[in-house]
């Protein structure tokens, strides 16, 4: 199912959590709402479930405005950051929850609800966990558990917030891996919420980053990673190091925004840079140089062979050669 | 013997002769002097049909405030801590008023307001009701003294919990009977079930709310409380503590459901509040 909303304004108290965000995602897309805490984005997510309304806007499903439809009858599938499971319940009552609570005409049988229940934990590879409560289970498992919950009430749309959030980050890689082939098998729209760019971007077919309650960028994953529009993009997607750029007389001033691994560097005993810092620990090499104009010691990472070869230490002289980056006018 | 020990042993020395000093010599002295006179005596007093009238307006008083109590309670907790709406910080405020405020304030309160001279009564009078010194007066005393016992219990829980599971259910197609049914009431069961019981162990007991609008006429709005206040300014003494054992069954029938609440579901209510 397809899913566009609308020019969404959203205040709560004072704060204006969302102001004017129109997104569109296509039926089967996976879709990561990427942005810093604060950006609205649980909030939009909120409001797509039903569970918060926007002051202001439309969501619509399939074309259908559903201003008016009441969360219980979105037929949406929304997992919680923390899971939320019913403590109180095992796990196949949890998952049976959805399918339980339907009217009569349209309730399953007793029997057919266990077999569907059954199905669906083997599917997440908890088939086992069926009699256990929730405190019981590891946090990889409760996850598992919340899935299989919203996925048996077969939504049109799942809404996963923070869907990685409370995991270690081993479990977090794997489940990661797991969930975006559980989505290629079952075909349905998903958007998650993420502050966290390497699962928005390897999970994704489209980033949607939002800063301060608005979308920054929306593109595809390297789209947005390559060709960021804004520093607070470039920023928030890696870490960014700042450069002073040549401006011709009369332009605004502007700052080139590169990765730390796109710098080069080399000795040079007139270079405009002066090594600060080093942090040689790990698989990569780590310097921080002075540079003349430049808002702040400029970052730069290097393999251990290259930064051997080179024969480095605080105080160094070196000329910096960007490879690639982007301009932006410097801040005020 | 150490230091640390000769501290302990007097601080637990010092805790038992409280006890039995402030509560079990009290108690001692209610059964001893009850049956003072002897065990038919005992018998016969509470064979008095004020006494036996006492008993049954207490318990029926009990039977019809703790229900109402319970409903309030549970609906104003989970309006406070499921929804955010203007004026939520009021209705916490108010629901602590009759903890701060004396019984005996609470009964004379309703005076001015239902008694014959008061703001309300006469209205009243004129369609034939009358409030005060009535079963109905009792009840209303009660229900205002007791209103906070349930929902004092479920609030700090409940805002604990949080409201995800009900959001939880609610998108899963849940109702919100459903979700109150299913999700809410079985994580708050054990916390109603003990402010259930004080809020019972209140009603039974109180004594100065009750006493202000209910006029003490024996045989028809006298509850227990303030019938063994009677029969002690009577000189009946031995009546007096008979009656009281009575009530003091009542109120250890509630400290030991309420036991029996804590030990069959040991850590039950922490259960609930940690996930």
């Amino acid at each position: 199912m397809a899913i566009e909303t609308i020019g969404i304004q959203k205040r709560f108290g004072t704060f204006a959590a969302l102001h004017g965000v129109d997104l569109k995602v296509a039926d089967g897309e996976l879709v990561a709402l990427l942005g810093p805490s604060g950006s609205g984005k649980t909030t939009l997510l909120r409001i797509i479930a039903g569970l918060e309304f926007a002051d202001r806007g439309d969501v619509l499903f399939d074309g259908r405005s559903v201003a008016d439809v009441p969360a219980r009858d979105r037929e949406v599938g929304f997992v919680f950051q923390h899971y939320a499971l019913f403590r109180h319940m095992t796990v196949t009552d949890n998952v049976a929850f959805g399918l339980e609570v339907r009217p009569r005409k349209t309730r399953p049988a007793k029997a057919e609800i266990a077999k569907r229940v059954k199905d669906l934990l083997d599917r997440m590879q908890i088939g086992e966990l069926g009699g256990r409560y929730p405190a019981q289970l590891s946090g990889g498992q409760r996850q598992r558990v919340a899935l299989a919950r919203a996925l048996a009430i077969e939504p049109k749309v799942l809404l996963l917030d923070e869907p990685f959030g409370a995991l270690d980050a081993k479990v977090r890689k794997e489940l990661r891996r797991w969930l975006r082939g559980l989505h290629d098998e079952m075909g349905m729209t998903t958007v998650f919420v993420t502050h966290d760019q390497e699962e928005a971007l390897e999970l994704a077919d489209r980033v949607v980053v939002m800063g301060q309650g608005k979308i920054a960028q929306v593109g595809a994953p390297r789209d947005v990673y390559e060709r960021p529009v804004s520093p607070f993009v470039f920023d928030f997607l890696g870490n960014a190091s700042r450069l002073p750029a040549p401006v011709n007389d009369g332009d605004a001033a502007q700052l080139l925004y590169v990765r730390p691994h796109d710098i080069d560097v080399q000795p040079h005993r007139d270079g405009e840079g002066t090594v600060r810092f080093i942090a040689s620990n790990g698989p990569i090499v780590r310097l921080e140089i002075d540079v003349p104009g430049a808002p702040a010691p400029v970052e730069v990472e290097l393999p251990h062979a290259k930064f051997s070869g080179l024969s480095l230490s605080v105080g160094s002289r070196v000329t910096l050669r960007p490879n690639g980056g982007r301009l932006f006018a410097a801040a005020h | 013997m150490n230091k640390k020990s000769t501290g302990r042993c007097l601080l637990i020395g010092l805790s038992v002769v409280m006890t039995l000093v402030f509560l079990v010599v009290p108690l001692a002295v209610i059964f001893t002097s009850a049956f003072g006179k002897g065990v038919g005596h005992y018998i016969a007093t509470l064979q008095e049909p004020d006494t036996q009238h006492a008993i049954w307006l207490t318990m029926l008083t009990a039977v019809i405030v703790v229900p109402i109590n319970l409903l309030f309670g549970i609906a104003a907790a989970w309006a406070i801590t499921k929804f955010s709406f203007p004026g939520k910080r009021l209705l916490i405020a108010l629901i602590e008023v009759p903890f701060s405020v004396s019984p005996i304030i609470a009964g004379v309160v309703y005076i001015m307001l239902y008694g014959a001279r008061g703001l309300l009564g006469p209205a009243l009078a004129s369609v034939g009701i009358q409030l005060m010194f009535t079963v109905t007066a009792i009840v209303l005393v009660m229900l205002f003294v007791t209103s906070p016992f349930v929902a004092r219990e479920l609030i700090p829980l409940m805002q604990a919990q949080g409201t995800d599971e009900e959001e939880t259910a609610v998108s899963l197609g849940a109702s919100g009977w459903q979700t109150f049914r299913r999700v809410t009431l079985p994580n708050i069961k054990w916390a109603l079930l003990y402010g259930v019981l004080l809020c019972n162990a209140r009603a039974m007991g109180e004594f100065g709310a009750v006493s202000v609008v209910s006029g003490a006429v024996r045989g028809q709005t006298n509850t227990l409380p303030l019938h063994i206040d009677l029969l002690y300014h009577d000189y009946n003494t031995a009546g007096a503590f008979a009656a009281a054992t009575i009530l003091t069954l009542l109120a250890l029938i509630t400290l030991v459901a309420k036991a029996f609440v804590e030990w069959r579901f040991p850590g039950g209510r922490k259960a609930q509040s940690a996930h």
